[in-house]
């Protein structure tokens, strides 16, 4: 599907949205191509749904166009405003059965009752729910709904399958059964698909671009690893990196050396090679420090780096292969570190344990 | 102690219910009993009295009427329920409370008070004394109801399955024919025999209103104020078995709407 992305099916041109005198969107745009698999990140109220709701016409632009296709949705009728969008709640009709909803978009267009038969028949089976056409809504598991719910989205052939928040009630194990559907769906039909989910992880998976927003405005668009690995704003560095970010001041810029203070800290890090920016002396910025990998067995040993700090250990969580550790590094800020372990590495750490960094893992960013 | 206690509370319990229904039991009783004159113990068994009821033609009037009251009353009341529980959940109106205030404001006012007033103003509108009129005046007072029972339902519903449904390209007449009212169906149909019993029940409004147009209850207030005929015991017993079983229908249909809702 790739090779059609310099389509464009959805284009968001400046769009600002206000509730009162709230602004929940404040002159968005965003292109959507044909075939892709876009989603929307950002933490809860950053005006993620609203996105949504604008598209499908629920709620109204205060400022902006959407086009679909070149043409304004405001001037397009529901006919032709062939973009169908998965609820949150999935929004099934409780008093049909799992047939007849999936069927509903096809039958209000009335299709004969022979076709519809099959159709849904066969939507049924690519979501994996064959013969599931007689049963009831509310016998189903949230994980049947959920695949109910895409089923009847996908039977009207969408140009474009929304979703919000399709993993919301599911379990952990639930949700990654529905994220390979999802992939499995999109690589069989080819639909542009628009997730929104505050969850980093299950939009790292399926999509093949993110868009991140925060307080109703676009952070970065690009692909998951350019967004994980080359943030362009410390909002995103730390929702989607999970990097430390520590709010600092440049004191020295030197080409693409700059040191800054941070609290009581001096540090070195690079200017980011992605974004052209002229950092100056005194400049208020923030200071990414790529989540720092503590050597398995030279914790304690001050490693030849340009930046060096003492912590104490604040919270240790292990999971798989990886332990996550907190220090707490006096006069700085808590830092959170990984370390590989396993049944030959000594579990106990040093008191304090001794971090250090070259300036190349670390970068500054504009406030 | 708590013996004694749980003992007590259930002595009360049927004393209250002894004390509400001795007059139902009462006119029960004497409905069955031979002879003109209402003393115990009971004398005689008889089914006289009912058959004389059904061949009394005013009161046989009286119920052809009140069914027709209730039927129409029924109906229109739910409709205008509907209308106002919808308006209330869908369109958003600017002062939601002053609205619905308003639209119950018709079961608040003393029926007496409302049932004079309608009598001045149905004779100025030349509709006093007819069936419709009859009918219009209930309807009146059974839709705000009608309304709060529908509202409870509705204010439940989703509305992401009807925008989904709109957004699958459904007309809005299609959305409120396919979607909604199925998913009220229930409160629907308890709403319908709610205001049907209210109807059937009415007094004031109906002899306000009703002049030579009379229901059931009218019939026996007139009969009542002539002379005595025990085939009202009959009568009686006949309206309380049709009240009390609407009442059950209602009771049943009403509370399983929260599972469709849900």
């Amino acid at each position: 599907m790739t090779g059609t992305s310099e389509d464009p099916v959805l284009e968001i041109r400046g769009v600002s949205k206000l509730y009162g005198r709230k602004s929940v969107l404040s002159d968005v745009s965003l292109t959507i191509y044909r075939g892709e698999f876009l989603s929307i990140i950002g933490p809860s109220g950053s005006g993620k749904s609203t996105i949504l709701k604008l598209v499908v016409g629920t709620v109204k632009p205060t400022k902006g166009h959407i086009l679909l296709r070149g043409e304004d949705i405001a001037t397009l009728g529901p006919e032709r405003l062939r973009m169908v969008m998965v609820w949150q709640s999935l929004g099934l009709f409780p008093h049909m059965d799992v047939g007849d909803n999936v069927g509903f978009g096809l039958a209000i267009r009335r299709v004969s009752r022979r076709d519809l038969r099959t159709r849904v028949a066969q939507y049924l089976e690519m979501v994996g729910l064959q013969g599931f056409e007689r049963r009831r809504i509310d016998e189903l598991s949230g994980g049947e709904q959920q695949r109910v719910a895409i089923a009847r989205a996908l039977i009207v052939e969408p140009q474009v399958l929304l979703l919000d928040e399709p993993m919301g009630g599911l379990d952990k194990h639930r949700r990654a059964q529905m994220l390979s559907k999802f992939r499995e769906i999109h690589r069989l039909t080819g639909v542009t698909i628009v997730m929104v989910t505050h969850d980093q992880a299950e939009a790292m998976v399926t999509s093949g671009r993110l868009a991140v927003l925060n307080d109703g405005a676009i952070h970065q668009v690009g692909a998951p690893y350019e967004i994980n690995n080359q943030p362009k704003t410390a909002f995103v560095a730390q929702f989607v990196g999970h990097k430390n970010v520590l709010p600092a001041v440049v004191v020295n810029a030197n080409g693409p050396r700059l040191t800054v203070k941070s609290h009581a800290e001096t540090l070195s890090g690079q200017a980011p090679r992605w974004i052209s920016h002229d950092f100056q002396p005194g400049d208020e910025v923030v200071y990414v420090e790529v989540v720092y990998v503590i050597d398995a067995y030279k914790v304690s040993f001050a490693t030849n780096g340009d930046n060096s700090v003492n912590g104490h250990v604040d919270v240790r969580s292990v999971s798989g292969g990886t332990e996550v550790v907190e220090l707490v590094v006096p006069g700085l800020a808590t830092l959170r570190c990984e370390r590989s372990v396993s049944s030959s590495i000594e579990s106990e750490l040093p008191d304090p344990v001794n971090l250090s960094w070259s300036a190349e893992d670390a970068y500054v960013l504009p406030r | 102690m708590r013996r004694k206690a749980a003992l007590a509370a259930r002595a009360y319990v049927v004393v209250a219910f002894a004390y509400l229904f001795a007059p139902v039991l009462s006119v029960t009783l004497f409905s069955f009993q031979t002879g003109r004159v209402q003393t115990f113990p009971i004398r005689g068994f008889t089914l006289e009295w009912y058959a004389s009821a059904l061949t009394n033609s005013a009161y046989r009037e009286g119920i052809t009427t009140s069914v027709i009251v209730a039927v129409c009353v029924a109906v229109i009341s739910t409709v205008l329920g509907f209308a106002g529980a919808h308006l209330l959940c869908r369109r958003s109106p600017r002062w939601p409370l002053l609205y619905s205030a308003f639209v119950s404001m018709p079961a608040f006012i003393p029926l007496v008070l409302s049932g004079l007033v309608l009598l001045i103003y149905f004779q100025k509108i030349w509709i006093y004394g007819s069936l419709f009129g009859v009918i219009a005046a209930q309807a009146c007072y059974c839709s705000p109801f009608a309304f709060v029972v529908i509202y409870l339902s509705y204010q439940k519903l989703n509305v992401e399955v009807e925008q989904a449904a709109r957004n699958l390209g459904a007309e809005p007449t299609t959305i409120l024919i396919s979607i909604v009212l199925p998913q009220l169906y229930r409160p629907l149909i308890a709403t319908l025999l709610l205001t049907a019993l209210v109807s059937w029940d009415e007094f004031i409004l109906a002899f306000f209103v009703g002049g030579f147009t009379k229901t059931l209850p009218t019939v026996i207030y007139a009969s009542l104020a002539t002379s005595f005929d025990p085939s009202i015991n009959a009568i009686g017993v006949s309206v309380t078995i049709c009240s009390a079983s609407l009442l059950i229908l209602v009771s049943r249909l009403a509370p399983s709407q929260s599972r469709l809702a849900g």
